[in-house]
């Protein structure tokens, strides 16, 4: 048992996605943060509390 | 008549004291149409500020807040003194239920701040605002002093103080009053050459009977132009603080929640304590006319839950409905959200009201649509709740047979499983960054282009650092709306991408505080500035702002490979680690590094040989060990994170078997959160609260079941060690078999209560059937009578008889 400080990935770089039908990015960002909101829901931090987003004081920081 | 609360109050302006060491001509206390001041107490007495707290934890308690915020206000609120403030603290805070956070700040002018008002503040953890209007010409426009004095010298001094190291971390930001005869580029360089961690610009206030000075010369929408000429300075600067006016547009523009209560349609949660025990609504109020925000309640005669009832209150909750007319049909009412309260207010319209557009309408609008112009187009978001769209696949697409939910509700999770969880979570984290890099407007657009690229050119790169437990928190932080977090980390990302990948790509990463961190590698000690780092073929390179030049990483991420093929991070210089509910560790020393490999080793190797039902999921998921710091007098410490998949948190404590068993634990929250984001198990709108059998607070449904997720595999660890004492005597096998008639007799417990709550959904009943086939074996197991008895007489003292 060594503590390694390797800065390599343990897969080569190469390796093809495991998922062929992997969004990109780029097609991610262009759905737009609404519409991936709406689709993420169930992940969204808040969601498992309940909180509700409310208005902040204006006049402190 | 209304007898429920439409939403809880959780921020609480308690002024200390209402007079002020300053004559500010444009602040809305003194100089506007209120003159309630006059009439009340200088200071606030410490039997009000008790009230107050008792009052406020009654409010979090019966509500279940998880946190509230209090902001200690004025007037000057360090005429009240250190003393006073010091009690005012320690009161507030004591008065708290378990389990809600203390969100405590101050906000000063800071002529009289010290470095003992800091030391006080570093001691009782309250954060600092100061009001400060830019440069010395544009500070000395109002801020001074009823002499004529200016004090910007004072508060130059007083941000000095907060910038030392020792209390930059209680510097919360600037508040900036714009004037439109302040020269906007010199007070943006003033103020970001102080270096402030936030910065807002408020509109003075105003009402369509004391509407807002336009000089002719600066055009119709001259608060806009000024507004916008600071927001082009600060996305050229690449965002070097947090500006919450123009990250509440940004959010707003692309449906999410607005940041301040001058723009956007969330609920005011907000009631202000007065130094005489009355309750008022919103302080800007006090500039609409005489008596405006008074409420006829104080802290003695009423209840916060009476003060939430409030018209007045109420009326800030209702949203779009609670708008003006014209206000509804406007294209940009979801930024906007009609503007401060308190500048929709006219006289004249035959009896007063706030029923009317922002008397800034026009700037709003100019405003917002300039914003909006500046990054790529967006849709005007929909008025209407929020809700999927219909047709619309959720992300992560559904990726658990139900063989491999079987598995996993049965406490278990094969390599297969746990990876076919990690693959989900990557999808995740990958949407989730999208989201936040736009709800951020699309800042720092060169790293997010240059990430985009290596996602098609080296995804594997890419993928290596996405799946990294803090990236997906990064994200989630800024969804969330949390401005301590910047899109730094973002460009951070891209830098540990582009390195992994090898191509001599180059991406500006912003430092502060000395480090520049590259997830999944490690940290450079790097002056502060923004550094380019070139990701080479053979390592890399990091330009500093000062020109010099990296090439090692000073704290490189020490990963541990133990046998049989488990690779552990030992994360402990990520910045963004912060988010276990506990105070991490530090870099580890030499020594540490060997106690926590040392440890690891041997709890591995218990893992493998007793609870290989849980190992062989835990090598293929639990990626990262976050080092906590020690809990008080030895108490364990360990917690998982649902927004960090992959990480644990652990204090290391005295014994690896402890540290088996701790690792085994935190990782049944991993992974049980992870299936709930793919799958709802409750209902989630059920506000019921459940007792679980090892706790005497009730607690939410998840946490329910969380919890007997987590002590599944905790029966499976006492059960394994009772049978490997296999009835020998001795104070560890004792130990051992009592713990074991402990949880197998809680946790069975804890799933019959999930079964009967009338929560659960079909998916969640057929995993409650999976934790009690699970657990139902080992009730069978036969244990000498005095464990059982030792069982007991845990319980009764648990439960507190």
């Amino acid at each position: 048992m060594t503590p390694v400080t390797s800065t390599r990935p343990a897969g080569k770089l190469t390796d093809p996605q495991e998922t062929p039908e992997r969004p990109s990015l780029a097609d991610l960002a262009a759905l737009g943060a609404e519409e991936l909101a709406s689709r993420l829901q169930r992940a969204l931090p808040g969601a498992e509390s309940g909180l509700v987003p409310v208005a902040a004081f204006n006049s402190s920081i | 008549m209304t007898t429920s609360i439409p939403l809880p109050l959780a921020q609480f302006v308690v002024k200390m004291h209402s007079r002020c060491d300053l004559a500010c001509d444009h602040c809305y206390v003194y100089e506007h149409a209120d003159s309630s001041w006059r009439s009340r107490p200088k200071v606030i007495a410490d039997g009000i500020v008790a009230k107050a707290a008792e009052r406020i934890g009654e409010h979090a308690a019966a509500h279940r807040l998880p946190a509230v915020r209090v902001v200690l206000h004025g007037g000057e609120p360090l005429l009240a003194g250190p003393d006073r403030l010091r009690r005012a603290a320690v009161t507030l805070r004591a008065a708290l239920p378990p389990g809600c956070a203390l969100d405590l700040r101050i906000h000063t002018n800071g002529v009289l701040l010290s470095r003992d008002f800091c030391a006080l503040f570093a001691e009782q953890d309250i954060r600092v605002g100061i009001s400060l209007d830019g440069d010395r010409a544009a500070n000395d426009r109002h801020r001074r002093f009823a002499d004529g004095r200016s004090s910007h010298p004072q508060v130059l001094r007083a941000v000095a103080l907060l910038n030392e190291p020792e209390y930059r971390h209680l510097f919360a930001g600037l508040l900036c009053t714009m004037d439109v005869e302040n020269d906007p580029v010199a007070v943006y360089r003033a103020l970001a050459e102080l270096r402030p961690p936030a910065v807002d610009f408020l509109l003075p206030h105003a009402t369509w009977d004391e509407p807002p000075k336009r000089p002719a010369a600066l055009g119709a929408t001259p608060y806009a132009d000024w507004l916008l000429t600071v927001h082009r300075l600060w996305e050229a600067d690449g965002r070097p603080f947090a500006v919450r006016t123009f990250e509440s547009v940004h959010r707003t523009l692309r449906g999410f929640s607005s940041l301040t209560e001058s723009l956007g349609l969330e609920p005011s949660d907000l009631a202000v304590l007065e130094t005489d025990g009355t309750f008022e609504q919103a302080d800007s109020l006090k500039t609409a006319y005489d008596g405006a925000p008074v409420t006829g309640m104080n802290v003695f005669a009423h209840s916060l839950d009476d003060l939430a009832r409030h018209p007045g209150i109420a009326a800030r909750q209702s949203g779009l409905a609670g708008l003006s007319e014209a206000c509804r049909s406007c294209s940009v009412v979801r930024s906007c959200g009609g503007g401060l309260y308190a500048h929709r207010y006219r006289s004249d319209d035959g009896g007063g009201s706030f029923d009317h557009p922002s008397v800034y309408c026009g700037d709003l609008m100019t405003f917002i649509n300039g914003v909006a112009g500046s990054g790529s187009p967006v849709g005007v978001p929909a008025q209407a709740a929020e809700a999927p769209p219909s047709g619309a696949e959720p992300l992560p697409p559904g990726a658990l047979t139900p063989s491999q939910l079987g598995e996993l509700a049965r406490g278990y999770g094969s390599a297969e499983t746990v990876a076919a969880l990690g693959r989900s979570q990557l999808a995740l984290t990958r949407a989730m960054l999208a989201a936040a890099w736009d709800a951020s407007g699309q800042g720092r657009a060169a790293a997010w282009a240059l990430l985009a690229e290596l996602d098609t050119a080296a995804p594997a790169a890419v993928d290596a650092v996405l799946a990294h437990p803090y990236a997906r928190a990064w994200a989630a932080r800024r969804l969330a709306g949390d401005l301590a977090v910047g899109l730094g980390p973002l460009a951070a990302l891209t830098a540990a991408a582009a390195v992994r990948a090898g191509r001599g790509d180059a991406v500006a990463v912003p430092v502060r505080g000395g480090w520049l961190h590259l997830p999944t590698l490690g940290r450079i000690a790097v002056p502060d500035g923004e550094a380019v780092v070139t990701g080479r073929s053979d390592g890399f390179e990091v330009r500093a702002a000062d020109g010099s030049v990296r090439t090692v990483l000073d704290e490189p991420l020490r990963r541990v490979r133990l046998a049989g093929g488990w690779t552990v991070a030992l994360e402990d210089t990520d910045p963004l680690r912060d988010c276990h509910d506990h105070p991490v560790a530090d870099r580890l020393r030499d020594g540490e590094l060997l106690d926590w490999t040392g440890a690891l080793r041997e709890a591995w190797e218990l893992l493998g040989r007793d609870l290989p039902g849980y190992a062989e999921g835990l090598r293929a998921g639990l990626t990262t060990v976050t080092p906590l710091r020690p809990g008080p007098t030895g108490r364990d410490v360990s917690s998982a994170a649902r927004q960090a998949y992959g990480a644990v948190g652990i204090a290391r404590p005295a014994t690896a078997p402890t540290l088996a068993l701790l690792l085994a634990h935190e990782f049944q929250h991993v992974k049980l959160g992870a299936v709930l984001d793919l799958t709802d198990l409750y209902d989630r709108a059920d506000s019921a609260l459940y007792f679980a059998p090892w706790r005497p607070d009730p607690r939410p449904l998840e946490g329910l079941l969380q919890g007997t997720y987590a002590h599944l595999a905790v029966t499976e660890y006492w059960g394994t060690r009772t049978l490997a004492y296999d009835g020998l005597p001795g104070t560890a096998a004792d130990r051992a078999r009592e713990q074991f008639a402990l949880w197998r007799r809680y946790t069975a417990e804890a799933v019959e209560r999930l079964a009967s709550s009338g929560a659960l959904t079909g998916t969640g009943l057929r995993f409650a059937d999976g934790m009690r086939d699970t657990v139902t074996p080992w009730l069978a197991l036969p244990l000498p009578a005095a464990a059982e008895r030792a069982a007991d007489r845990a319980r009764r003292e648990r439960a507190g008889v």
